[in-house]
């Protein structure tokens, strides 16, 4: 087991045990047990997903969206740190959707450089939120 | 009569003023208790991402990038935190204080940020610093975009070898009774290791994808970290001190109402006194 920890500048979302993390990075998806090499990596927008115990079923598992960040693993500790997280909990299908919108609509107008990076890193935010939510309805229905 | 019509009309605008401190008082609480909220969550990420940086700085491969090694003898840039209201008791002052303080040491001229309508301001009449921008209205817990432009500024700078250190200059935020004006070490990075990390911190860690991706992404989450800590602290510290500055001055303007109704019932009685001597005085006169 180790210690996972997930915080965004709103607060820890997620300080606890955990046996498995799946961590999205730009250089792919990867899994984080106990004793992984130390390791700092810039993360991709998408889903972190925790598997608390070993014995915690896919379906089961805790899913959140991020929206990139960067996170630091030393064999004991995982912390990832990312500016918006949103656990599956709270996410909203209907407002992922409208924002996914929004984005959309800002890539196209986009008038500065700083201002299409933040539209395409609301894009990829509000593609993760949306993909935790039907993750969380497939599960449950 | 006149002299207590003036003072009718001085209890009337007192009673007007302490009304106003009232309401701003109960607003600056509020508003507080929603920000302090904040201050613990925010405070936390910021830590997180500094320890993250010094687990960074220790390790050989990022020597080369210019953050860990930027250049001695460049200007300061100070980036000042202050509000955009007043009436918040010495909320700005101090913060100018502390500023004009830095700045006194500076060898070459100093840059300066400000966020803040009173500080832009305040900065805009020094004449021996250049003030760079100015950001106003700033919410109590903004987007973290709105810092987007002062961390491209930063990172430009940085690369360009155009600044040598950065400092953030706020209010800390310690209690709702107790907050200081006080000063964050942006850049060059502190990398004396907290207690109980000291092991940790001489890791070697791998950078995955690759090393300048990474140094890059953790640079900027760790500007966005600590600019957003900086500045919930100071909106907390800025309610709690307007919250207190307007309960004094609410217990003042009670004061003054409580002299100025004595003074006006003394002078009022006076008046009534006096003319009942002159009614019984003119009696007098005429039965004599």
């Amino acid at each position: 087991m180790m210690h996972f920890r997930l915080v965004s500048a709103q607060g820890v979302k997620y300080d606890d045990e955990a046996y498995e993390v799946l961590v999205p990075t730009k250089a792919g998806t990867i899994a984080v047990f106990e004793n992984h090499m130390p390791l700092i990596s810039a993360a991709a927008g998408g889903v972190v997903s925790v598997r608390p115990k070993a014995s915690v079923r896919d379906a089961e598992m805790e899913h959140f969206a991020v929206s990139g960040g960067v996170m630091q693993v030393d064999g004991k500790e995982l912390v990832f740190l990312s500016d918006d997280i949103t656990a599956s909990g709270e996410v909203n299908e209907k407002e992922a959707e409208a924002a996914l919108a929004r984005a959309e609509d800002l890539i196209k107008n986009a008038s500065s450089r700083t201002q299409l990076h933040e539209a395409h890193r609301l894009l990829h935010h509000s593609r993760a939120q949306l993909n935790v939510a039907r993750l969380k309805r497939r599960h449950h229905n | 009569m006149a002299q207590t019509r003036t003072l009718q009309r001085r209890i009337r605008s007192v009673r007007n003023a302490k009304q106003i401190t009232k309401a701003l008082e109960v607003v600056a609480a509020s508003r507080m208790r929603r920000v302090v909220q904040l201050v613990d969550g925010s405070r936390t990420y910021g830590e997180l991402a500094a320890d993250i940086m010094r687990r960074i700085v220790a390790n050989p491969e990022a020597k080369n990038h210019p953050f860990f090694s930027p250049a001695a003898d460049k200007p300061t840039l100070y980036v000042v935190i202050t509000s955009d209201r007043g009436q918040a008791g010495a909320f700005n002052s101090n913060v100018f204080n502390l500023a004009i303080s830095n700045f006194k040491q500076e060898r070459q001229k100093p840059q300066v940020i400000v966020f803040g309508r009173k500080g832009a301001r305040f900065f805009s009449h020094l004449s021996d610093i250049e003030l760079r921008g100015t950001y106003e209205n700033i919410p109590d817990n903004p987007d973290v975009n709105v810092f987007a432009p002062l961390i491209e500024l930063i990172e430009q700078d940085v690369t360009d070898n155009k600044i040598g250190k950065v400092v953030i200059i706020y209010t800390q935020f310690i209690s709702s009774l107790v907050q200081k004006a006080g000063l964050f070490q942006f850049l060059p990075i502190d990398n004396t290791p907290q207690e109980g990390e000291a092991q940790a911190a001489h890791k070697v860690y791998e950078f995955e994808p690759e090393t300048g991706e990474v140094l890059d992404e953790a640079i900027r989450l760790y500007a966005a970290a600590k600019l957003m800590q900086t500045r919930i602290e100071s909106a907390a510290s800025e309610h709690a001190m307007r919250m207190i500055a307007m309960g004094n001055a609410n217990r003042n303007a009670s004061d003054l109402i409580d002299d100025l109704t004595l003074e006006l019932n003394a002078t009022r009685q006076a008046a009534i006194t006096q003319e009942i001597a002159e009614i019984t005085g003119g009696a007098a006169a005429i039965a004599a």
